[in-house]
C-alpha cells in the first residue's frame, strides 16, 4: 500500500488533488447546517465583501466551537480520506483509459469501478452524518449511543478500504490474463 | 465459431462489464450528491416547514406561522434596548455544553458591541429537551423572572454548568438553585415558594414543544432578524450575520 501511495504522490498533481478534495470535503461538512444563512447574506448586495468573506471563514472555524473533539476529529479524517481516496481514482482512471486506448484490457477498470462503489458508500456514510448532524440532537441521532459519531466512524473504515483496494491494484503488475478465456473454452 | 472470435467476445464482455459499473458507481454518486442537494434545499425552507421533533411529531407551520413565533411577546425578558433594530433570539438548553459554549465565547462580545450600544436585543427561549434537570432550572429561571431578575439568574445558570460541564449529573438541583437565587439577590421566600409550587414546569415543557413546531430541533438554534443560525458558531459568524441584519435596516 505505501509503495503504491508513494508511486501515486511522486506527481505533485496528485498532491494537489488530496487537498482539493479534503478541502471540499471539509467546507461541506462545516458550512452544510447554515447554507440558508451563506444564501441570504451574500444575496443581499448591501452586504460588504468583507462580512461574507468573515462569514465564509467564521464557519471554518466552527470545527473549534461546533464539534465535540471525538466529532471534529472523525470530521478531518475523512476529509483527508476522501481526498486521497479521490487522488487514487483519478489516477487509476487515467491509467485505465490510457490502457483502453492501446487495446489491452486490464483488471483495473473493475478495481476502479470497486472502488467508486466502497468511496460512494462511504460518502453516502458521511452525508448520513452531516444530515443527522443538520438535523440535530432533537432527532434520531440522539437516539444513537455516540450521537451520530458511528457514520463518522464507518466512513472511516470505508474510505481505508477503498484506498487499499485501490492501492493493491496500482501495484498489481500489468498483465493479460487469460485465464477467464481458458476457462470459457475447457 | 473460431478460437479467436470466443477470444474477441470475451474481451468484448469485459471491456461491456467495465464500461457498465463505472457509470453505475457514479450514477450512484450523482443520486448521493443530489440527495444531498435536496436536503440542503429542504434545510433553506426549514424556516417554513418544521421538522418534528422527538417523540410526538408536531403539525407542521407555515412560514408566516414562524414570523409569529419569532415575534417578542409573552414571557420574553429582553437584555439590552428593546427598540434595538436586530433582534437576536437563542434557543437553548441549560445543560447542552454549545450553549454553554455561546455563553462563554460569543456572549460576552455580543453584549459589549451589539447590546450595550443598542443595536441589538437578546432574548433567550426554552428548548429544555436534555432531560429533567434541565426543565427544572428553567422553571427556577421562571421563578427569577417574576422578580425580574431573569438575565441575572441565566447567567449565572450556565456559569456554574459551564464549570461542571457534564449532562444530568445531579449538580442542578434545588439546594443550587437556591444558591444561585441568592447570588443575584432574589426574595428567598417569593422564590423558594415559586420553585416549590413547580407553577412553570409544564410552562417550559410547552415552551420546549412549541419550539419544536416551528423547526427547533437542537441547541443552540438562534435566529437574527429571523435568519437562522445553527449552532454554537464562532463569534466572528454571529457578526457577519448581525451586519448582515443591520444592512438589511
Amino acid at each position: 500500500m505505501i509503495r503504491a501511495l508513494k508511486e501515486v504522490f511522486r506527481n505533485f498533481r496528485y498532491v494537489l488533488i488530496v487537498g482539493i478534495g479534503a478541502l471540499a470535503a471539509f467546507t461541506f461538512a462545516v458550512w452544510l447546517p447554515n447554507l440558508s444563512l451563506i444564501a441570504n447574506t451574500f444575496g443581499k448586495s448591501n452586504v460588504s465583501l468583507g462580512i461574507k468573506a468573515q462569514l465564509l471563514w467564521g464557519l471554518f472555524e466552527s470545527i473549534t466551537t461546533n464539534f465535540s473533539t471525538f466529532s471534529a476529529s472523525y470530521t478531518i479524517a475523512i476529509a483527508i480520506l476522501f481526498g486521497i481516496n479521490l487522488s487514487l481514482a483519478i489516477y487509476l482512471l487515467k491509467r485505465t483509459r490510457a490502457l483502453q486506448q492501446g487495446g489491452v484490457v486490464a483488471g483495473a477498470g473493475g478495481a476502479v469501478s470497486g472502488m467508486f462503489g466502497i468511496g460512494c458508500a462511504a460518502c453516502g456514510s458521511f452525508l448520513t452524518t452531516s444530515i443527522l448532524s443538520f438535523f440535530g440532537a432533537g432527532g434520531a441521532i440522539a437516539l444513537l449511543p455516540f450521537k451520530g459519531g458511528e457514520f463518522g466512524v464507518l466512513s472511516i473504515l470505508l474510505l481505508v478500504a477503498s484506498i487499499f483496494l485501490a492501492a493493491r491494484s496500482i501495484t498489481v503488475p500489468l498483465v493479460c490474463s487469460p485465464n477467464t478465456i481458458l476457462k470459457n473454452h475447457e | 465459431m473460431t478460437h479467436e472470435s470466443n477470444e474477441q467476445n470475451n474481451i468484448q464482455e469485459t471491456k461491456t462489464n467495465s464500461n457498465f459499473l463505472l457509470p453505475a458507481s457514479i450514477l450512484i454518486a450523482g443520486v448521493l450528491i443530489a440527495g444531498s442537494v435536496v436536503y440542503s434545499v429542504g434545510k433553506k425552507s426549514l424556516n417554513q416547514v418544521p421538522q418534528p421533533t422527538v417523540g410526538n411529531n408536531p403539525p407542521a407551520v407555515a412560514s408566516a406561522d414562524l414570523t409569529e413565533a419569532l415575534k417578542i411577546g409573552g414571557r420574553d425578558v429582553i437584555l439590552g434596548d428593546s427598540k434595538a433594530p436586530v433582534t437576536f433570539i437563542e434557543y437553548g438548553d441549560y445543560q447542552c455544553p454549545f450553549c454553554g459554549r455561546v455563553f462563554t465565547q460569543v456572549e460576552p462580545q455580543l453584549r459589549e458591541e451589539y447590546i450595550k450600544t443598542g443595536k441589538v436585543k437578546m432574548v433567550f427561549r426554552n428548548f429544555q429537551f436534555l432531560g429533567e434537570e434541565s426543565t427544572n432550572v428553567a422553571a427556577a429561571a421562571e421563578c427569577a423572572t417574576d422578580q425580574g431578575k431573569f438575565w441575572a439568574y441565566h447567567d449565572e445558570i450556565y456559569k456554574a454548568e459551564v464549570a461542571d460541564n457534564k449532562e444530568n449529573n445531579g449538580n442542578l438541583n434545588r439546594a443550587l438553585f437556591l444558591k444561585l437565587a441568592n447570588n443575584v439577590g432574589l426574595d428567598s421566600n417569593a422564590f423558594t415558594s415559586c420553585l416549590d409550587s413547580n407553577k412553570y414546569v409544564a410552562q417550559i415543557k410547552k415552551d420546549t414543544a412549541t419550539a419544536g413546531q416551528i423547526g427547533v430541533n437542537s441547541t443552540p438554534t438562534n435566529y437574527i432578524n429571523g435568519q437562522e443560525v445553527k449552532g454554537a458558531q464562532p463569534y466572528s459568524v454571529f457578526k457577519a450575520a448581525i451586519e448582515a441584519a443591520l444592512a438589511s435596516k
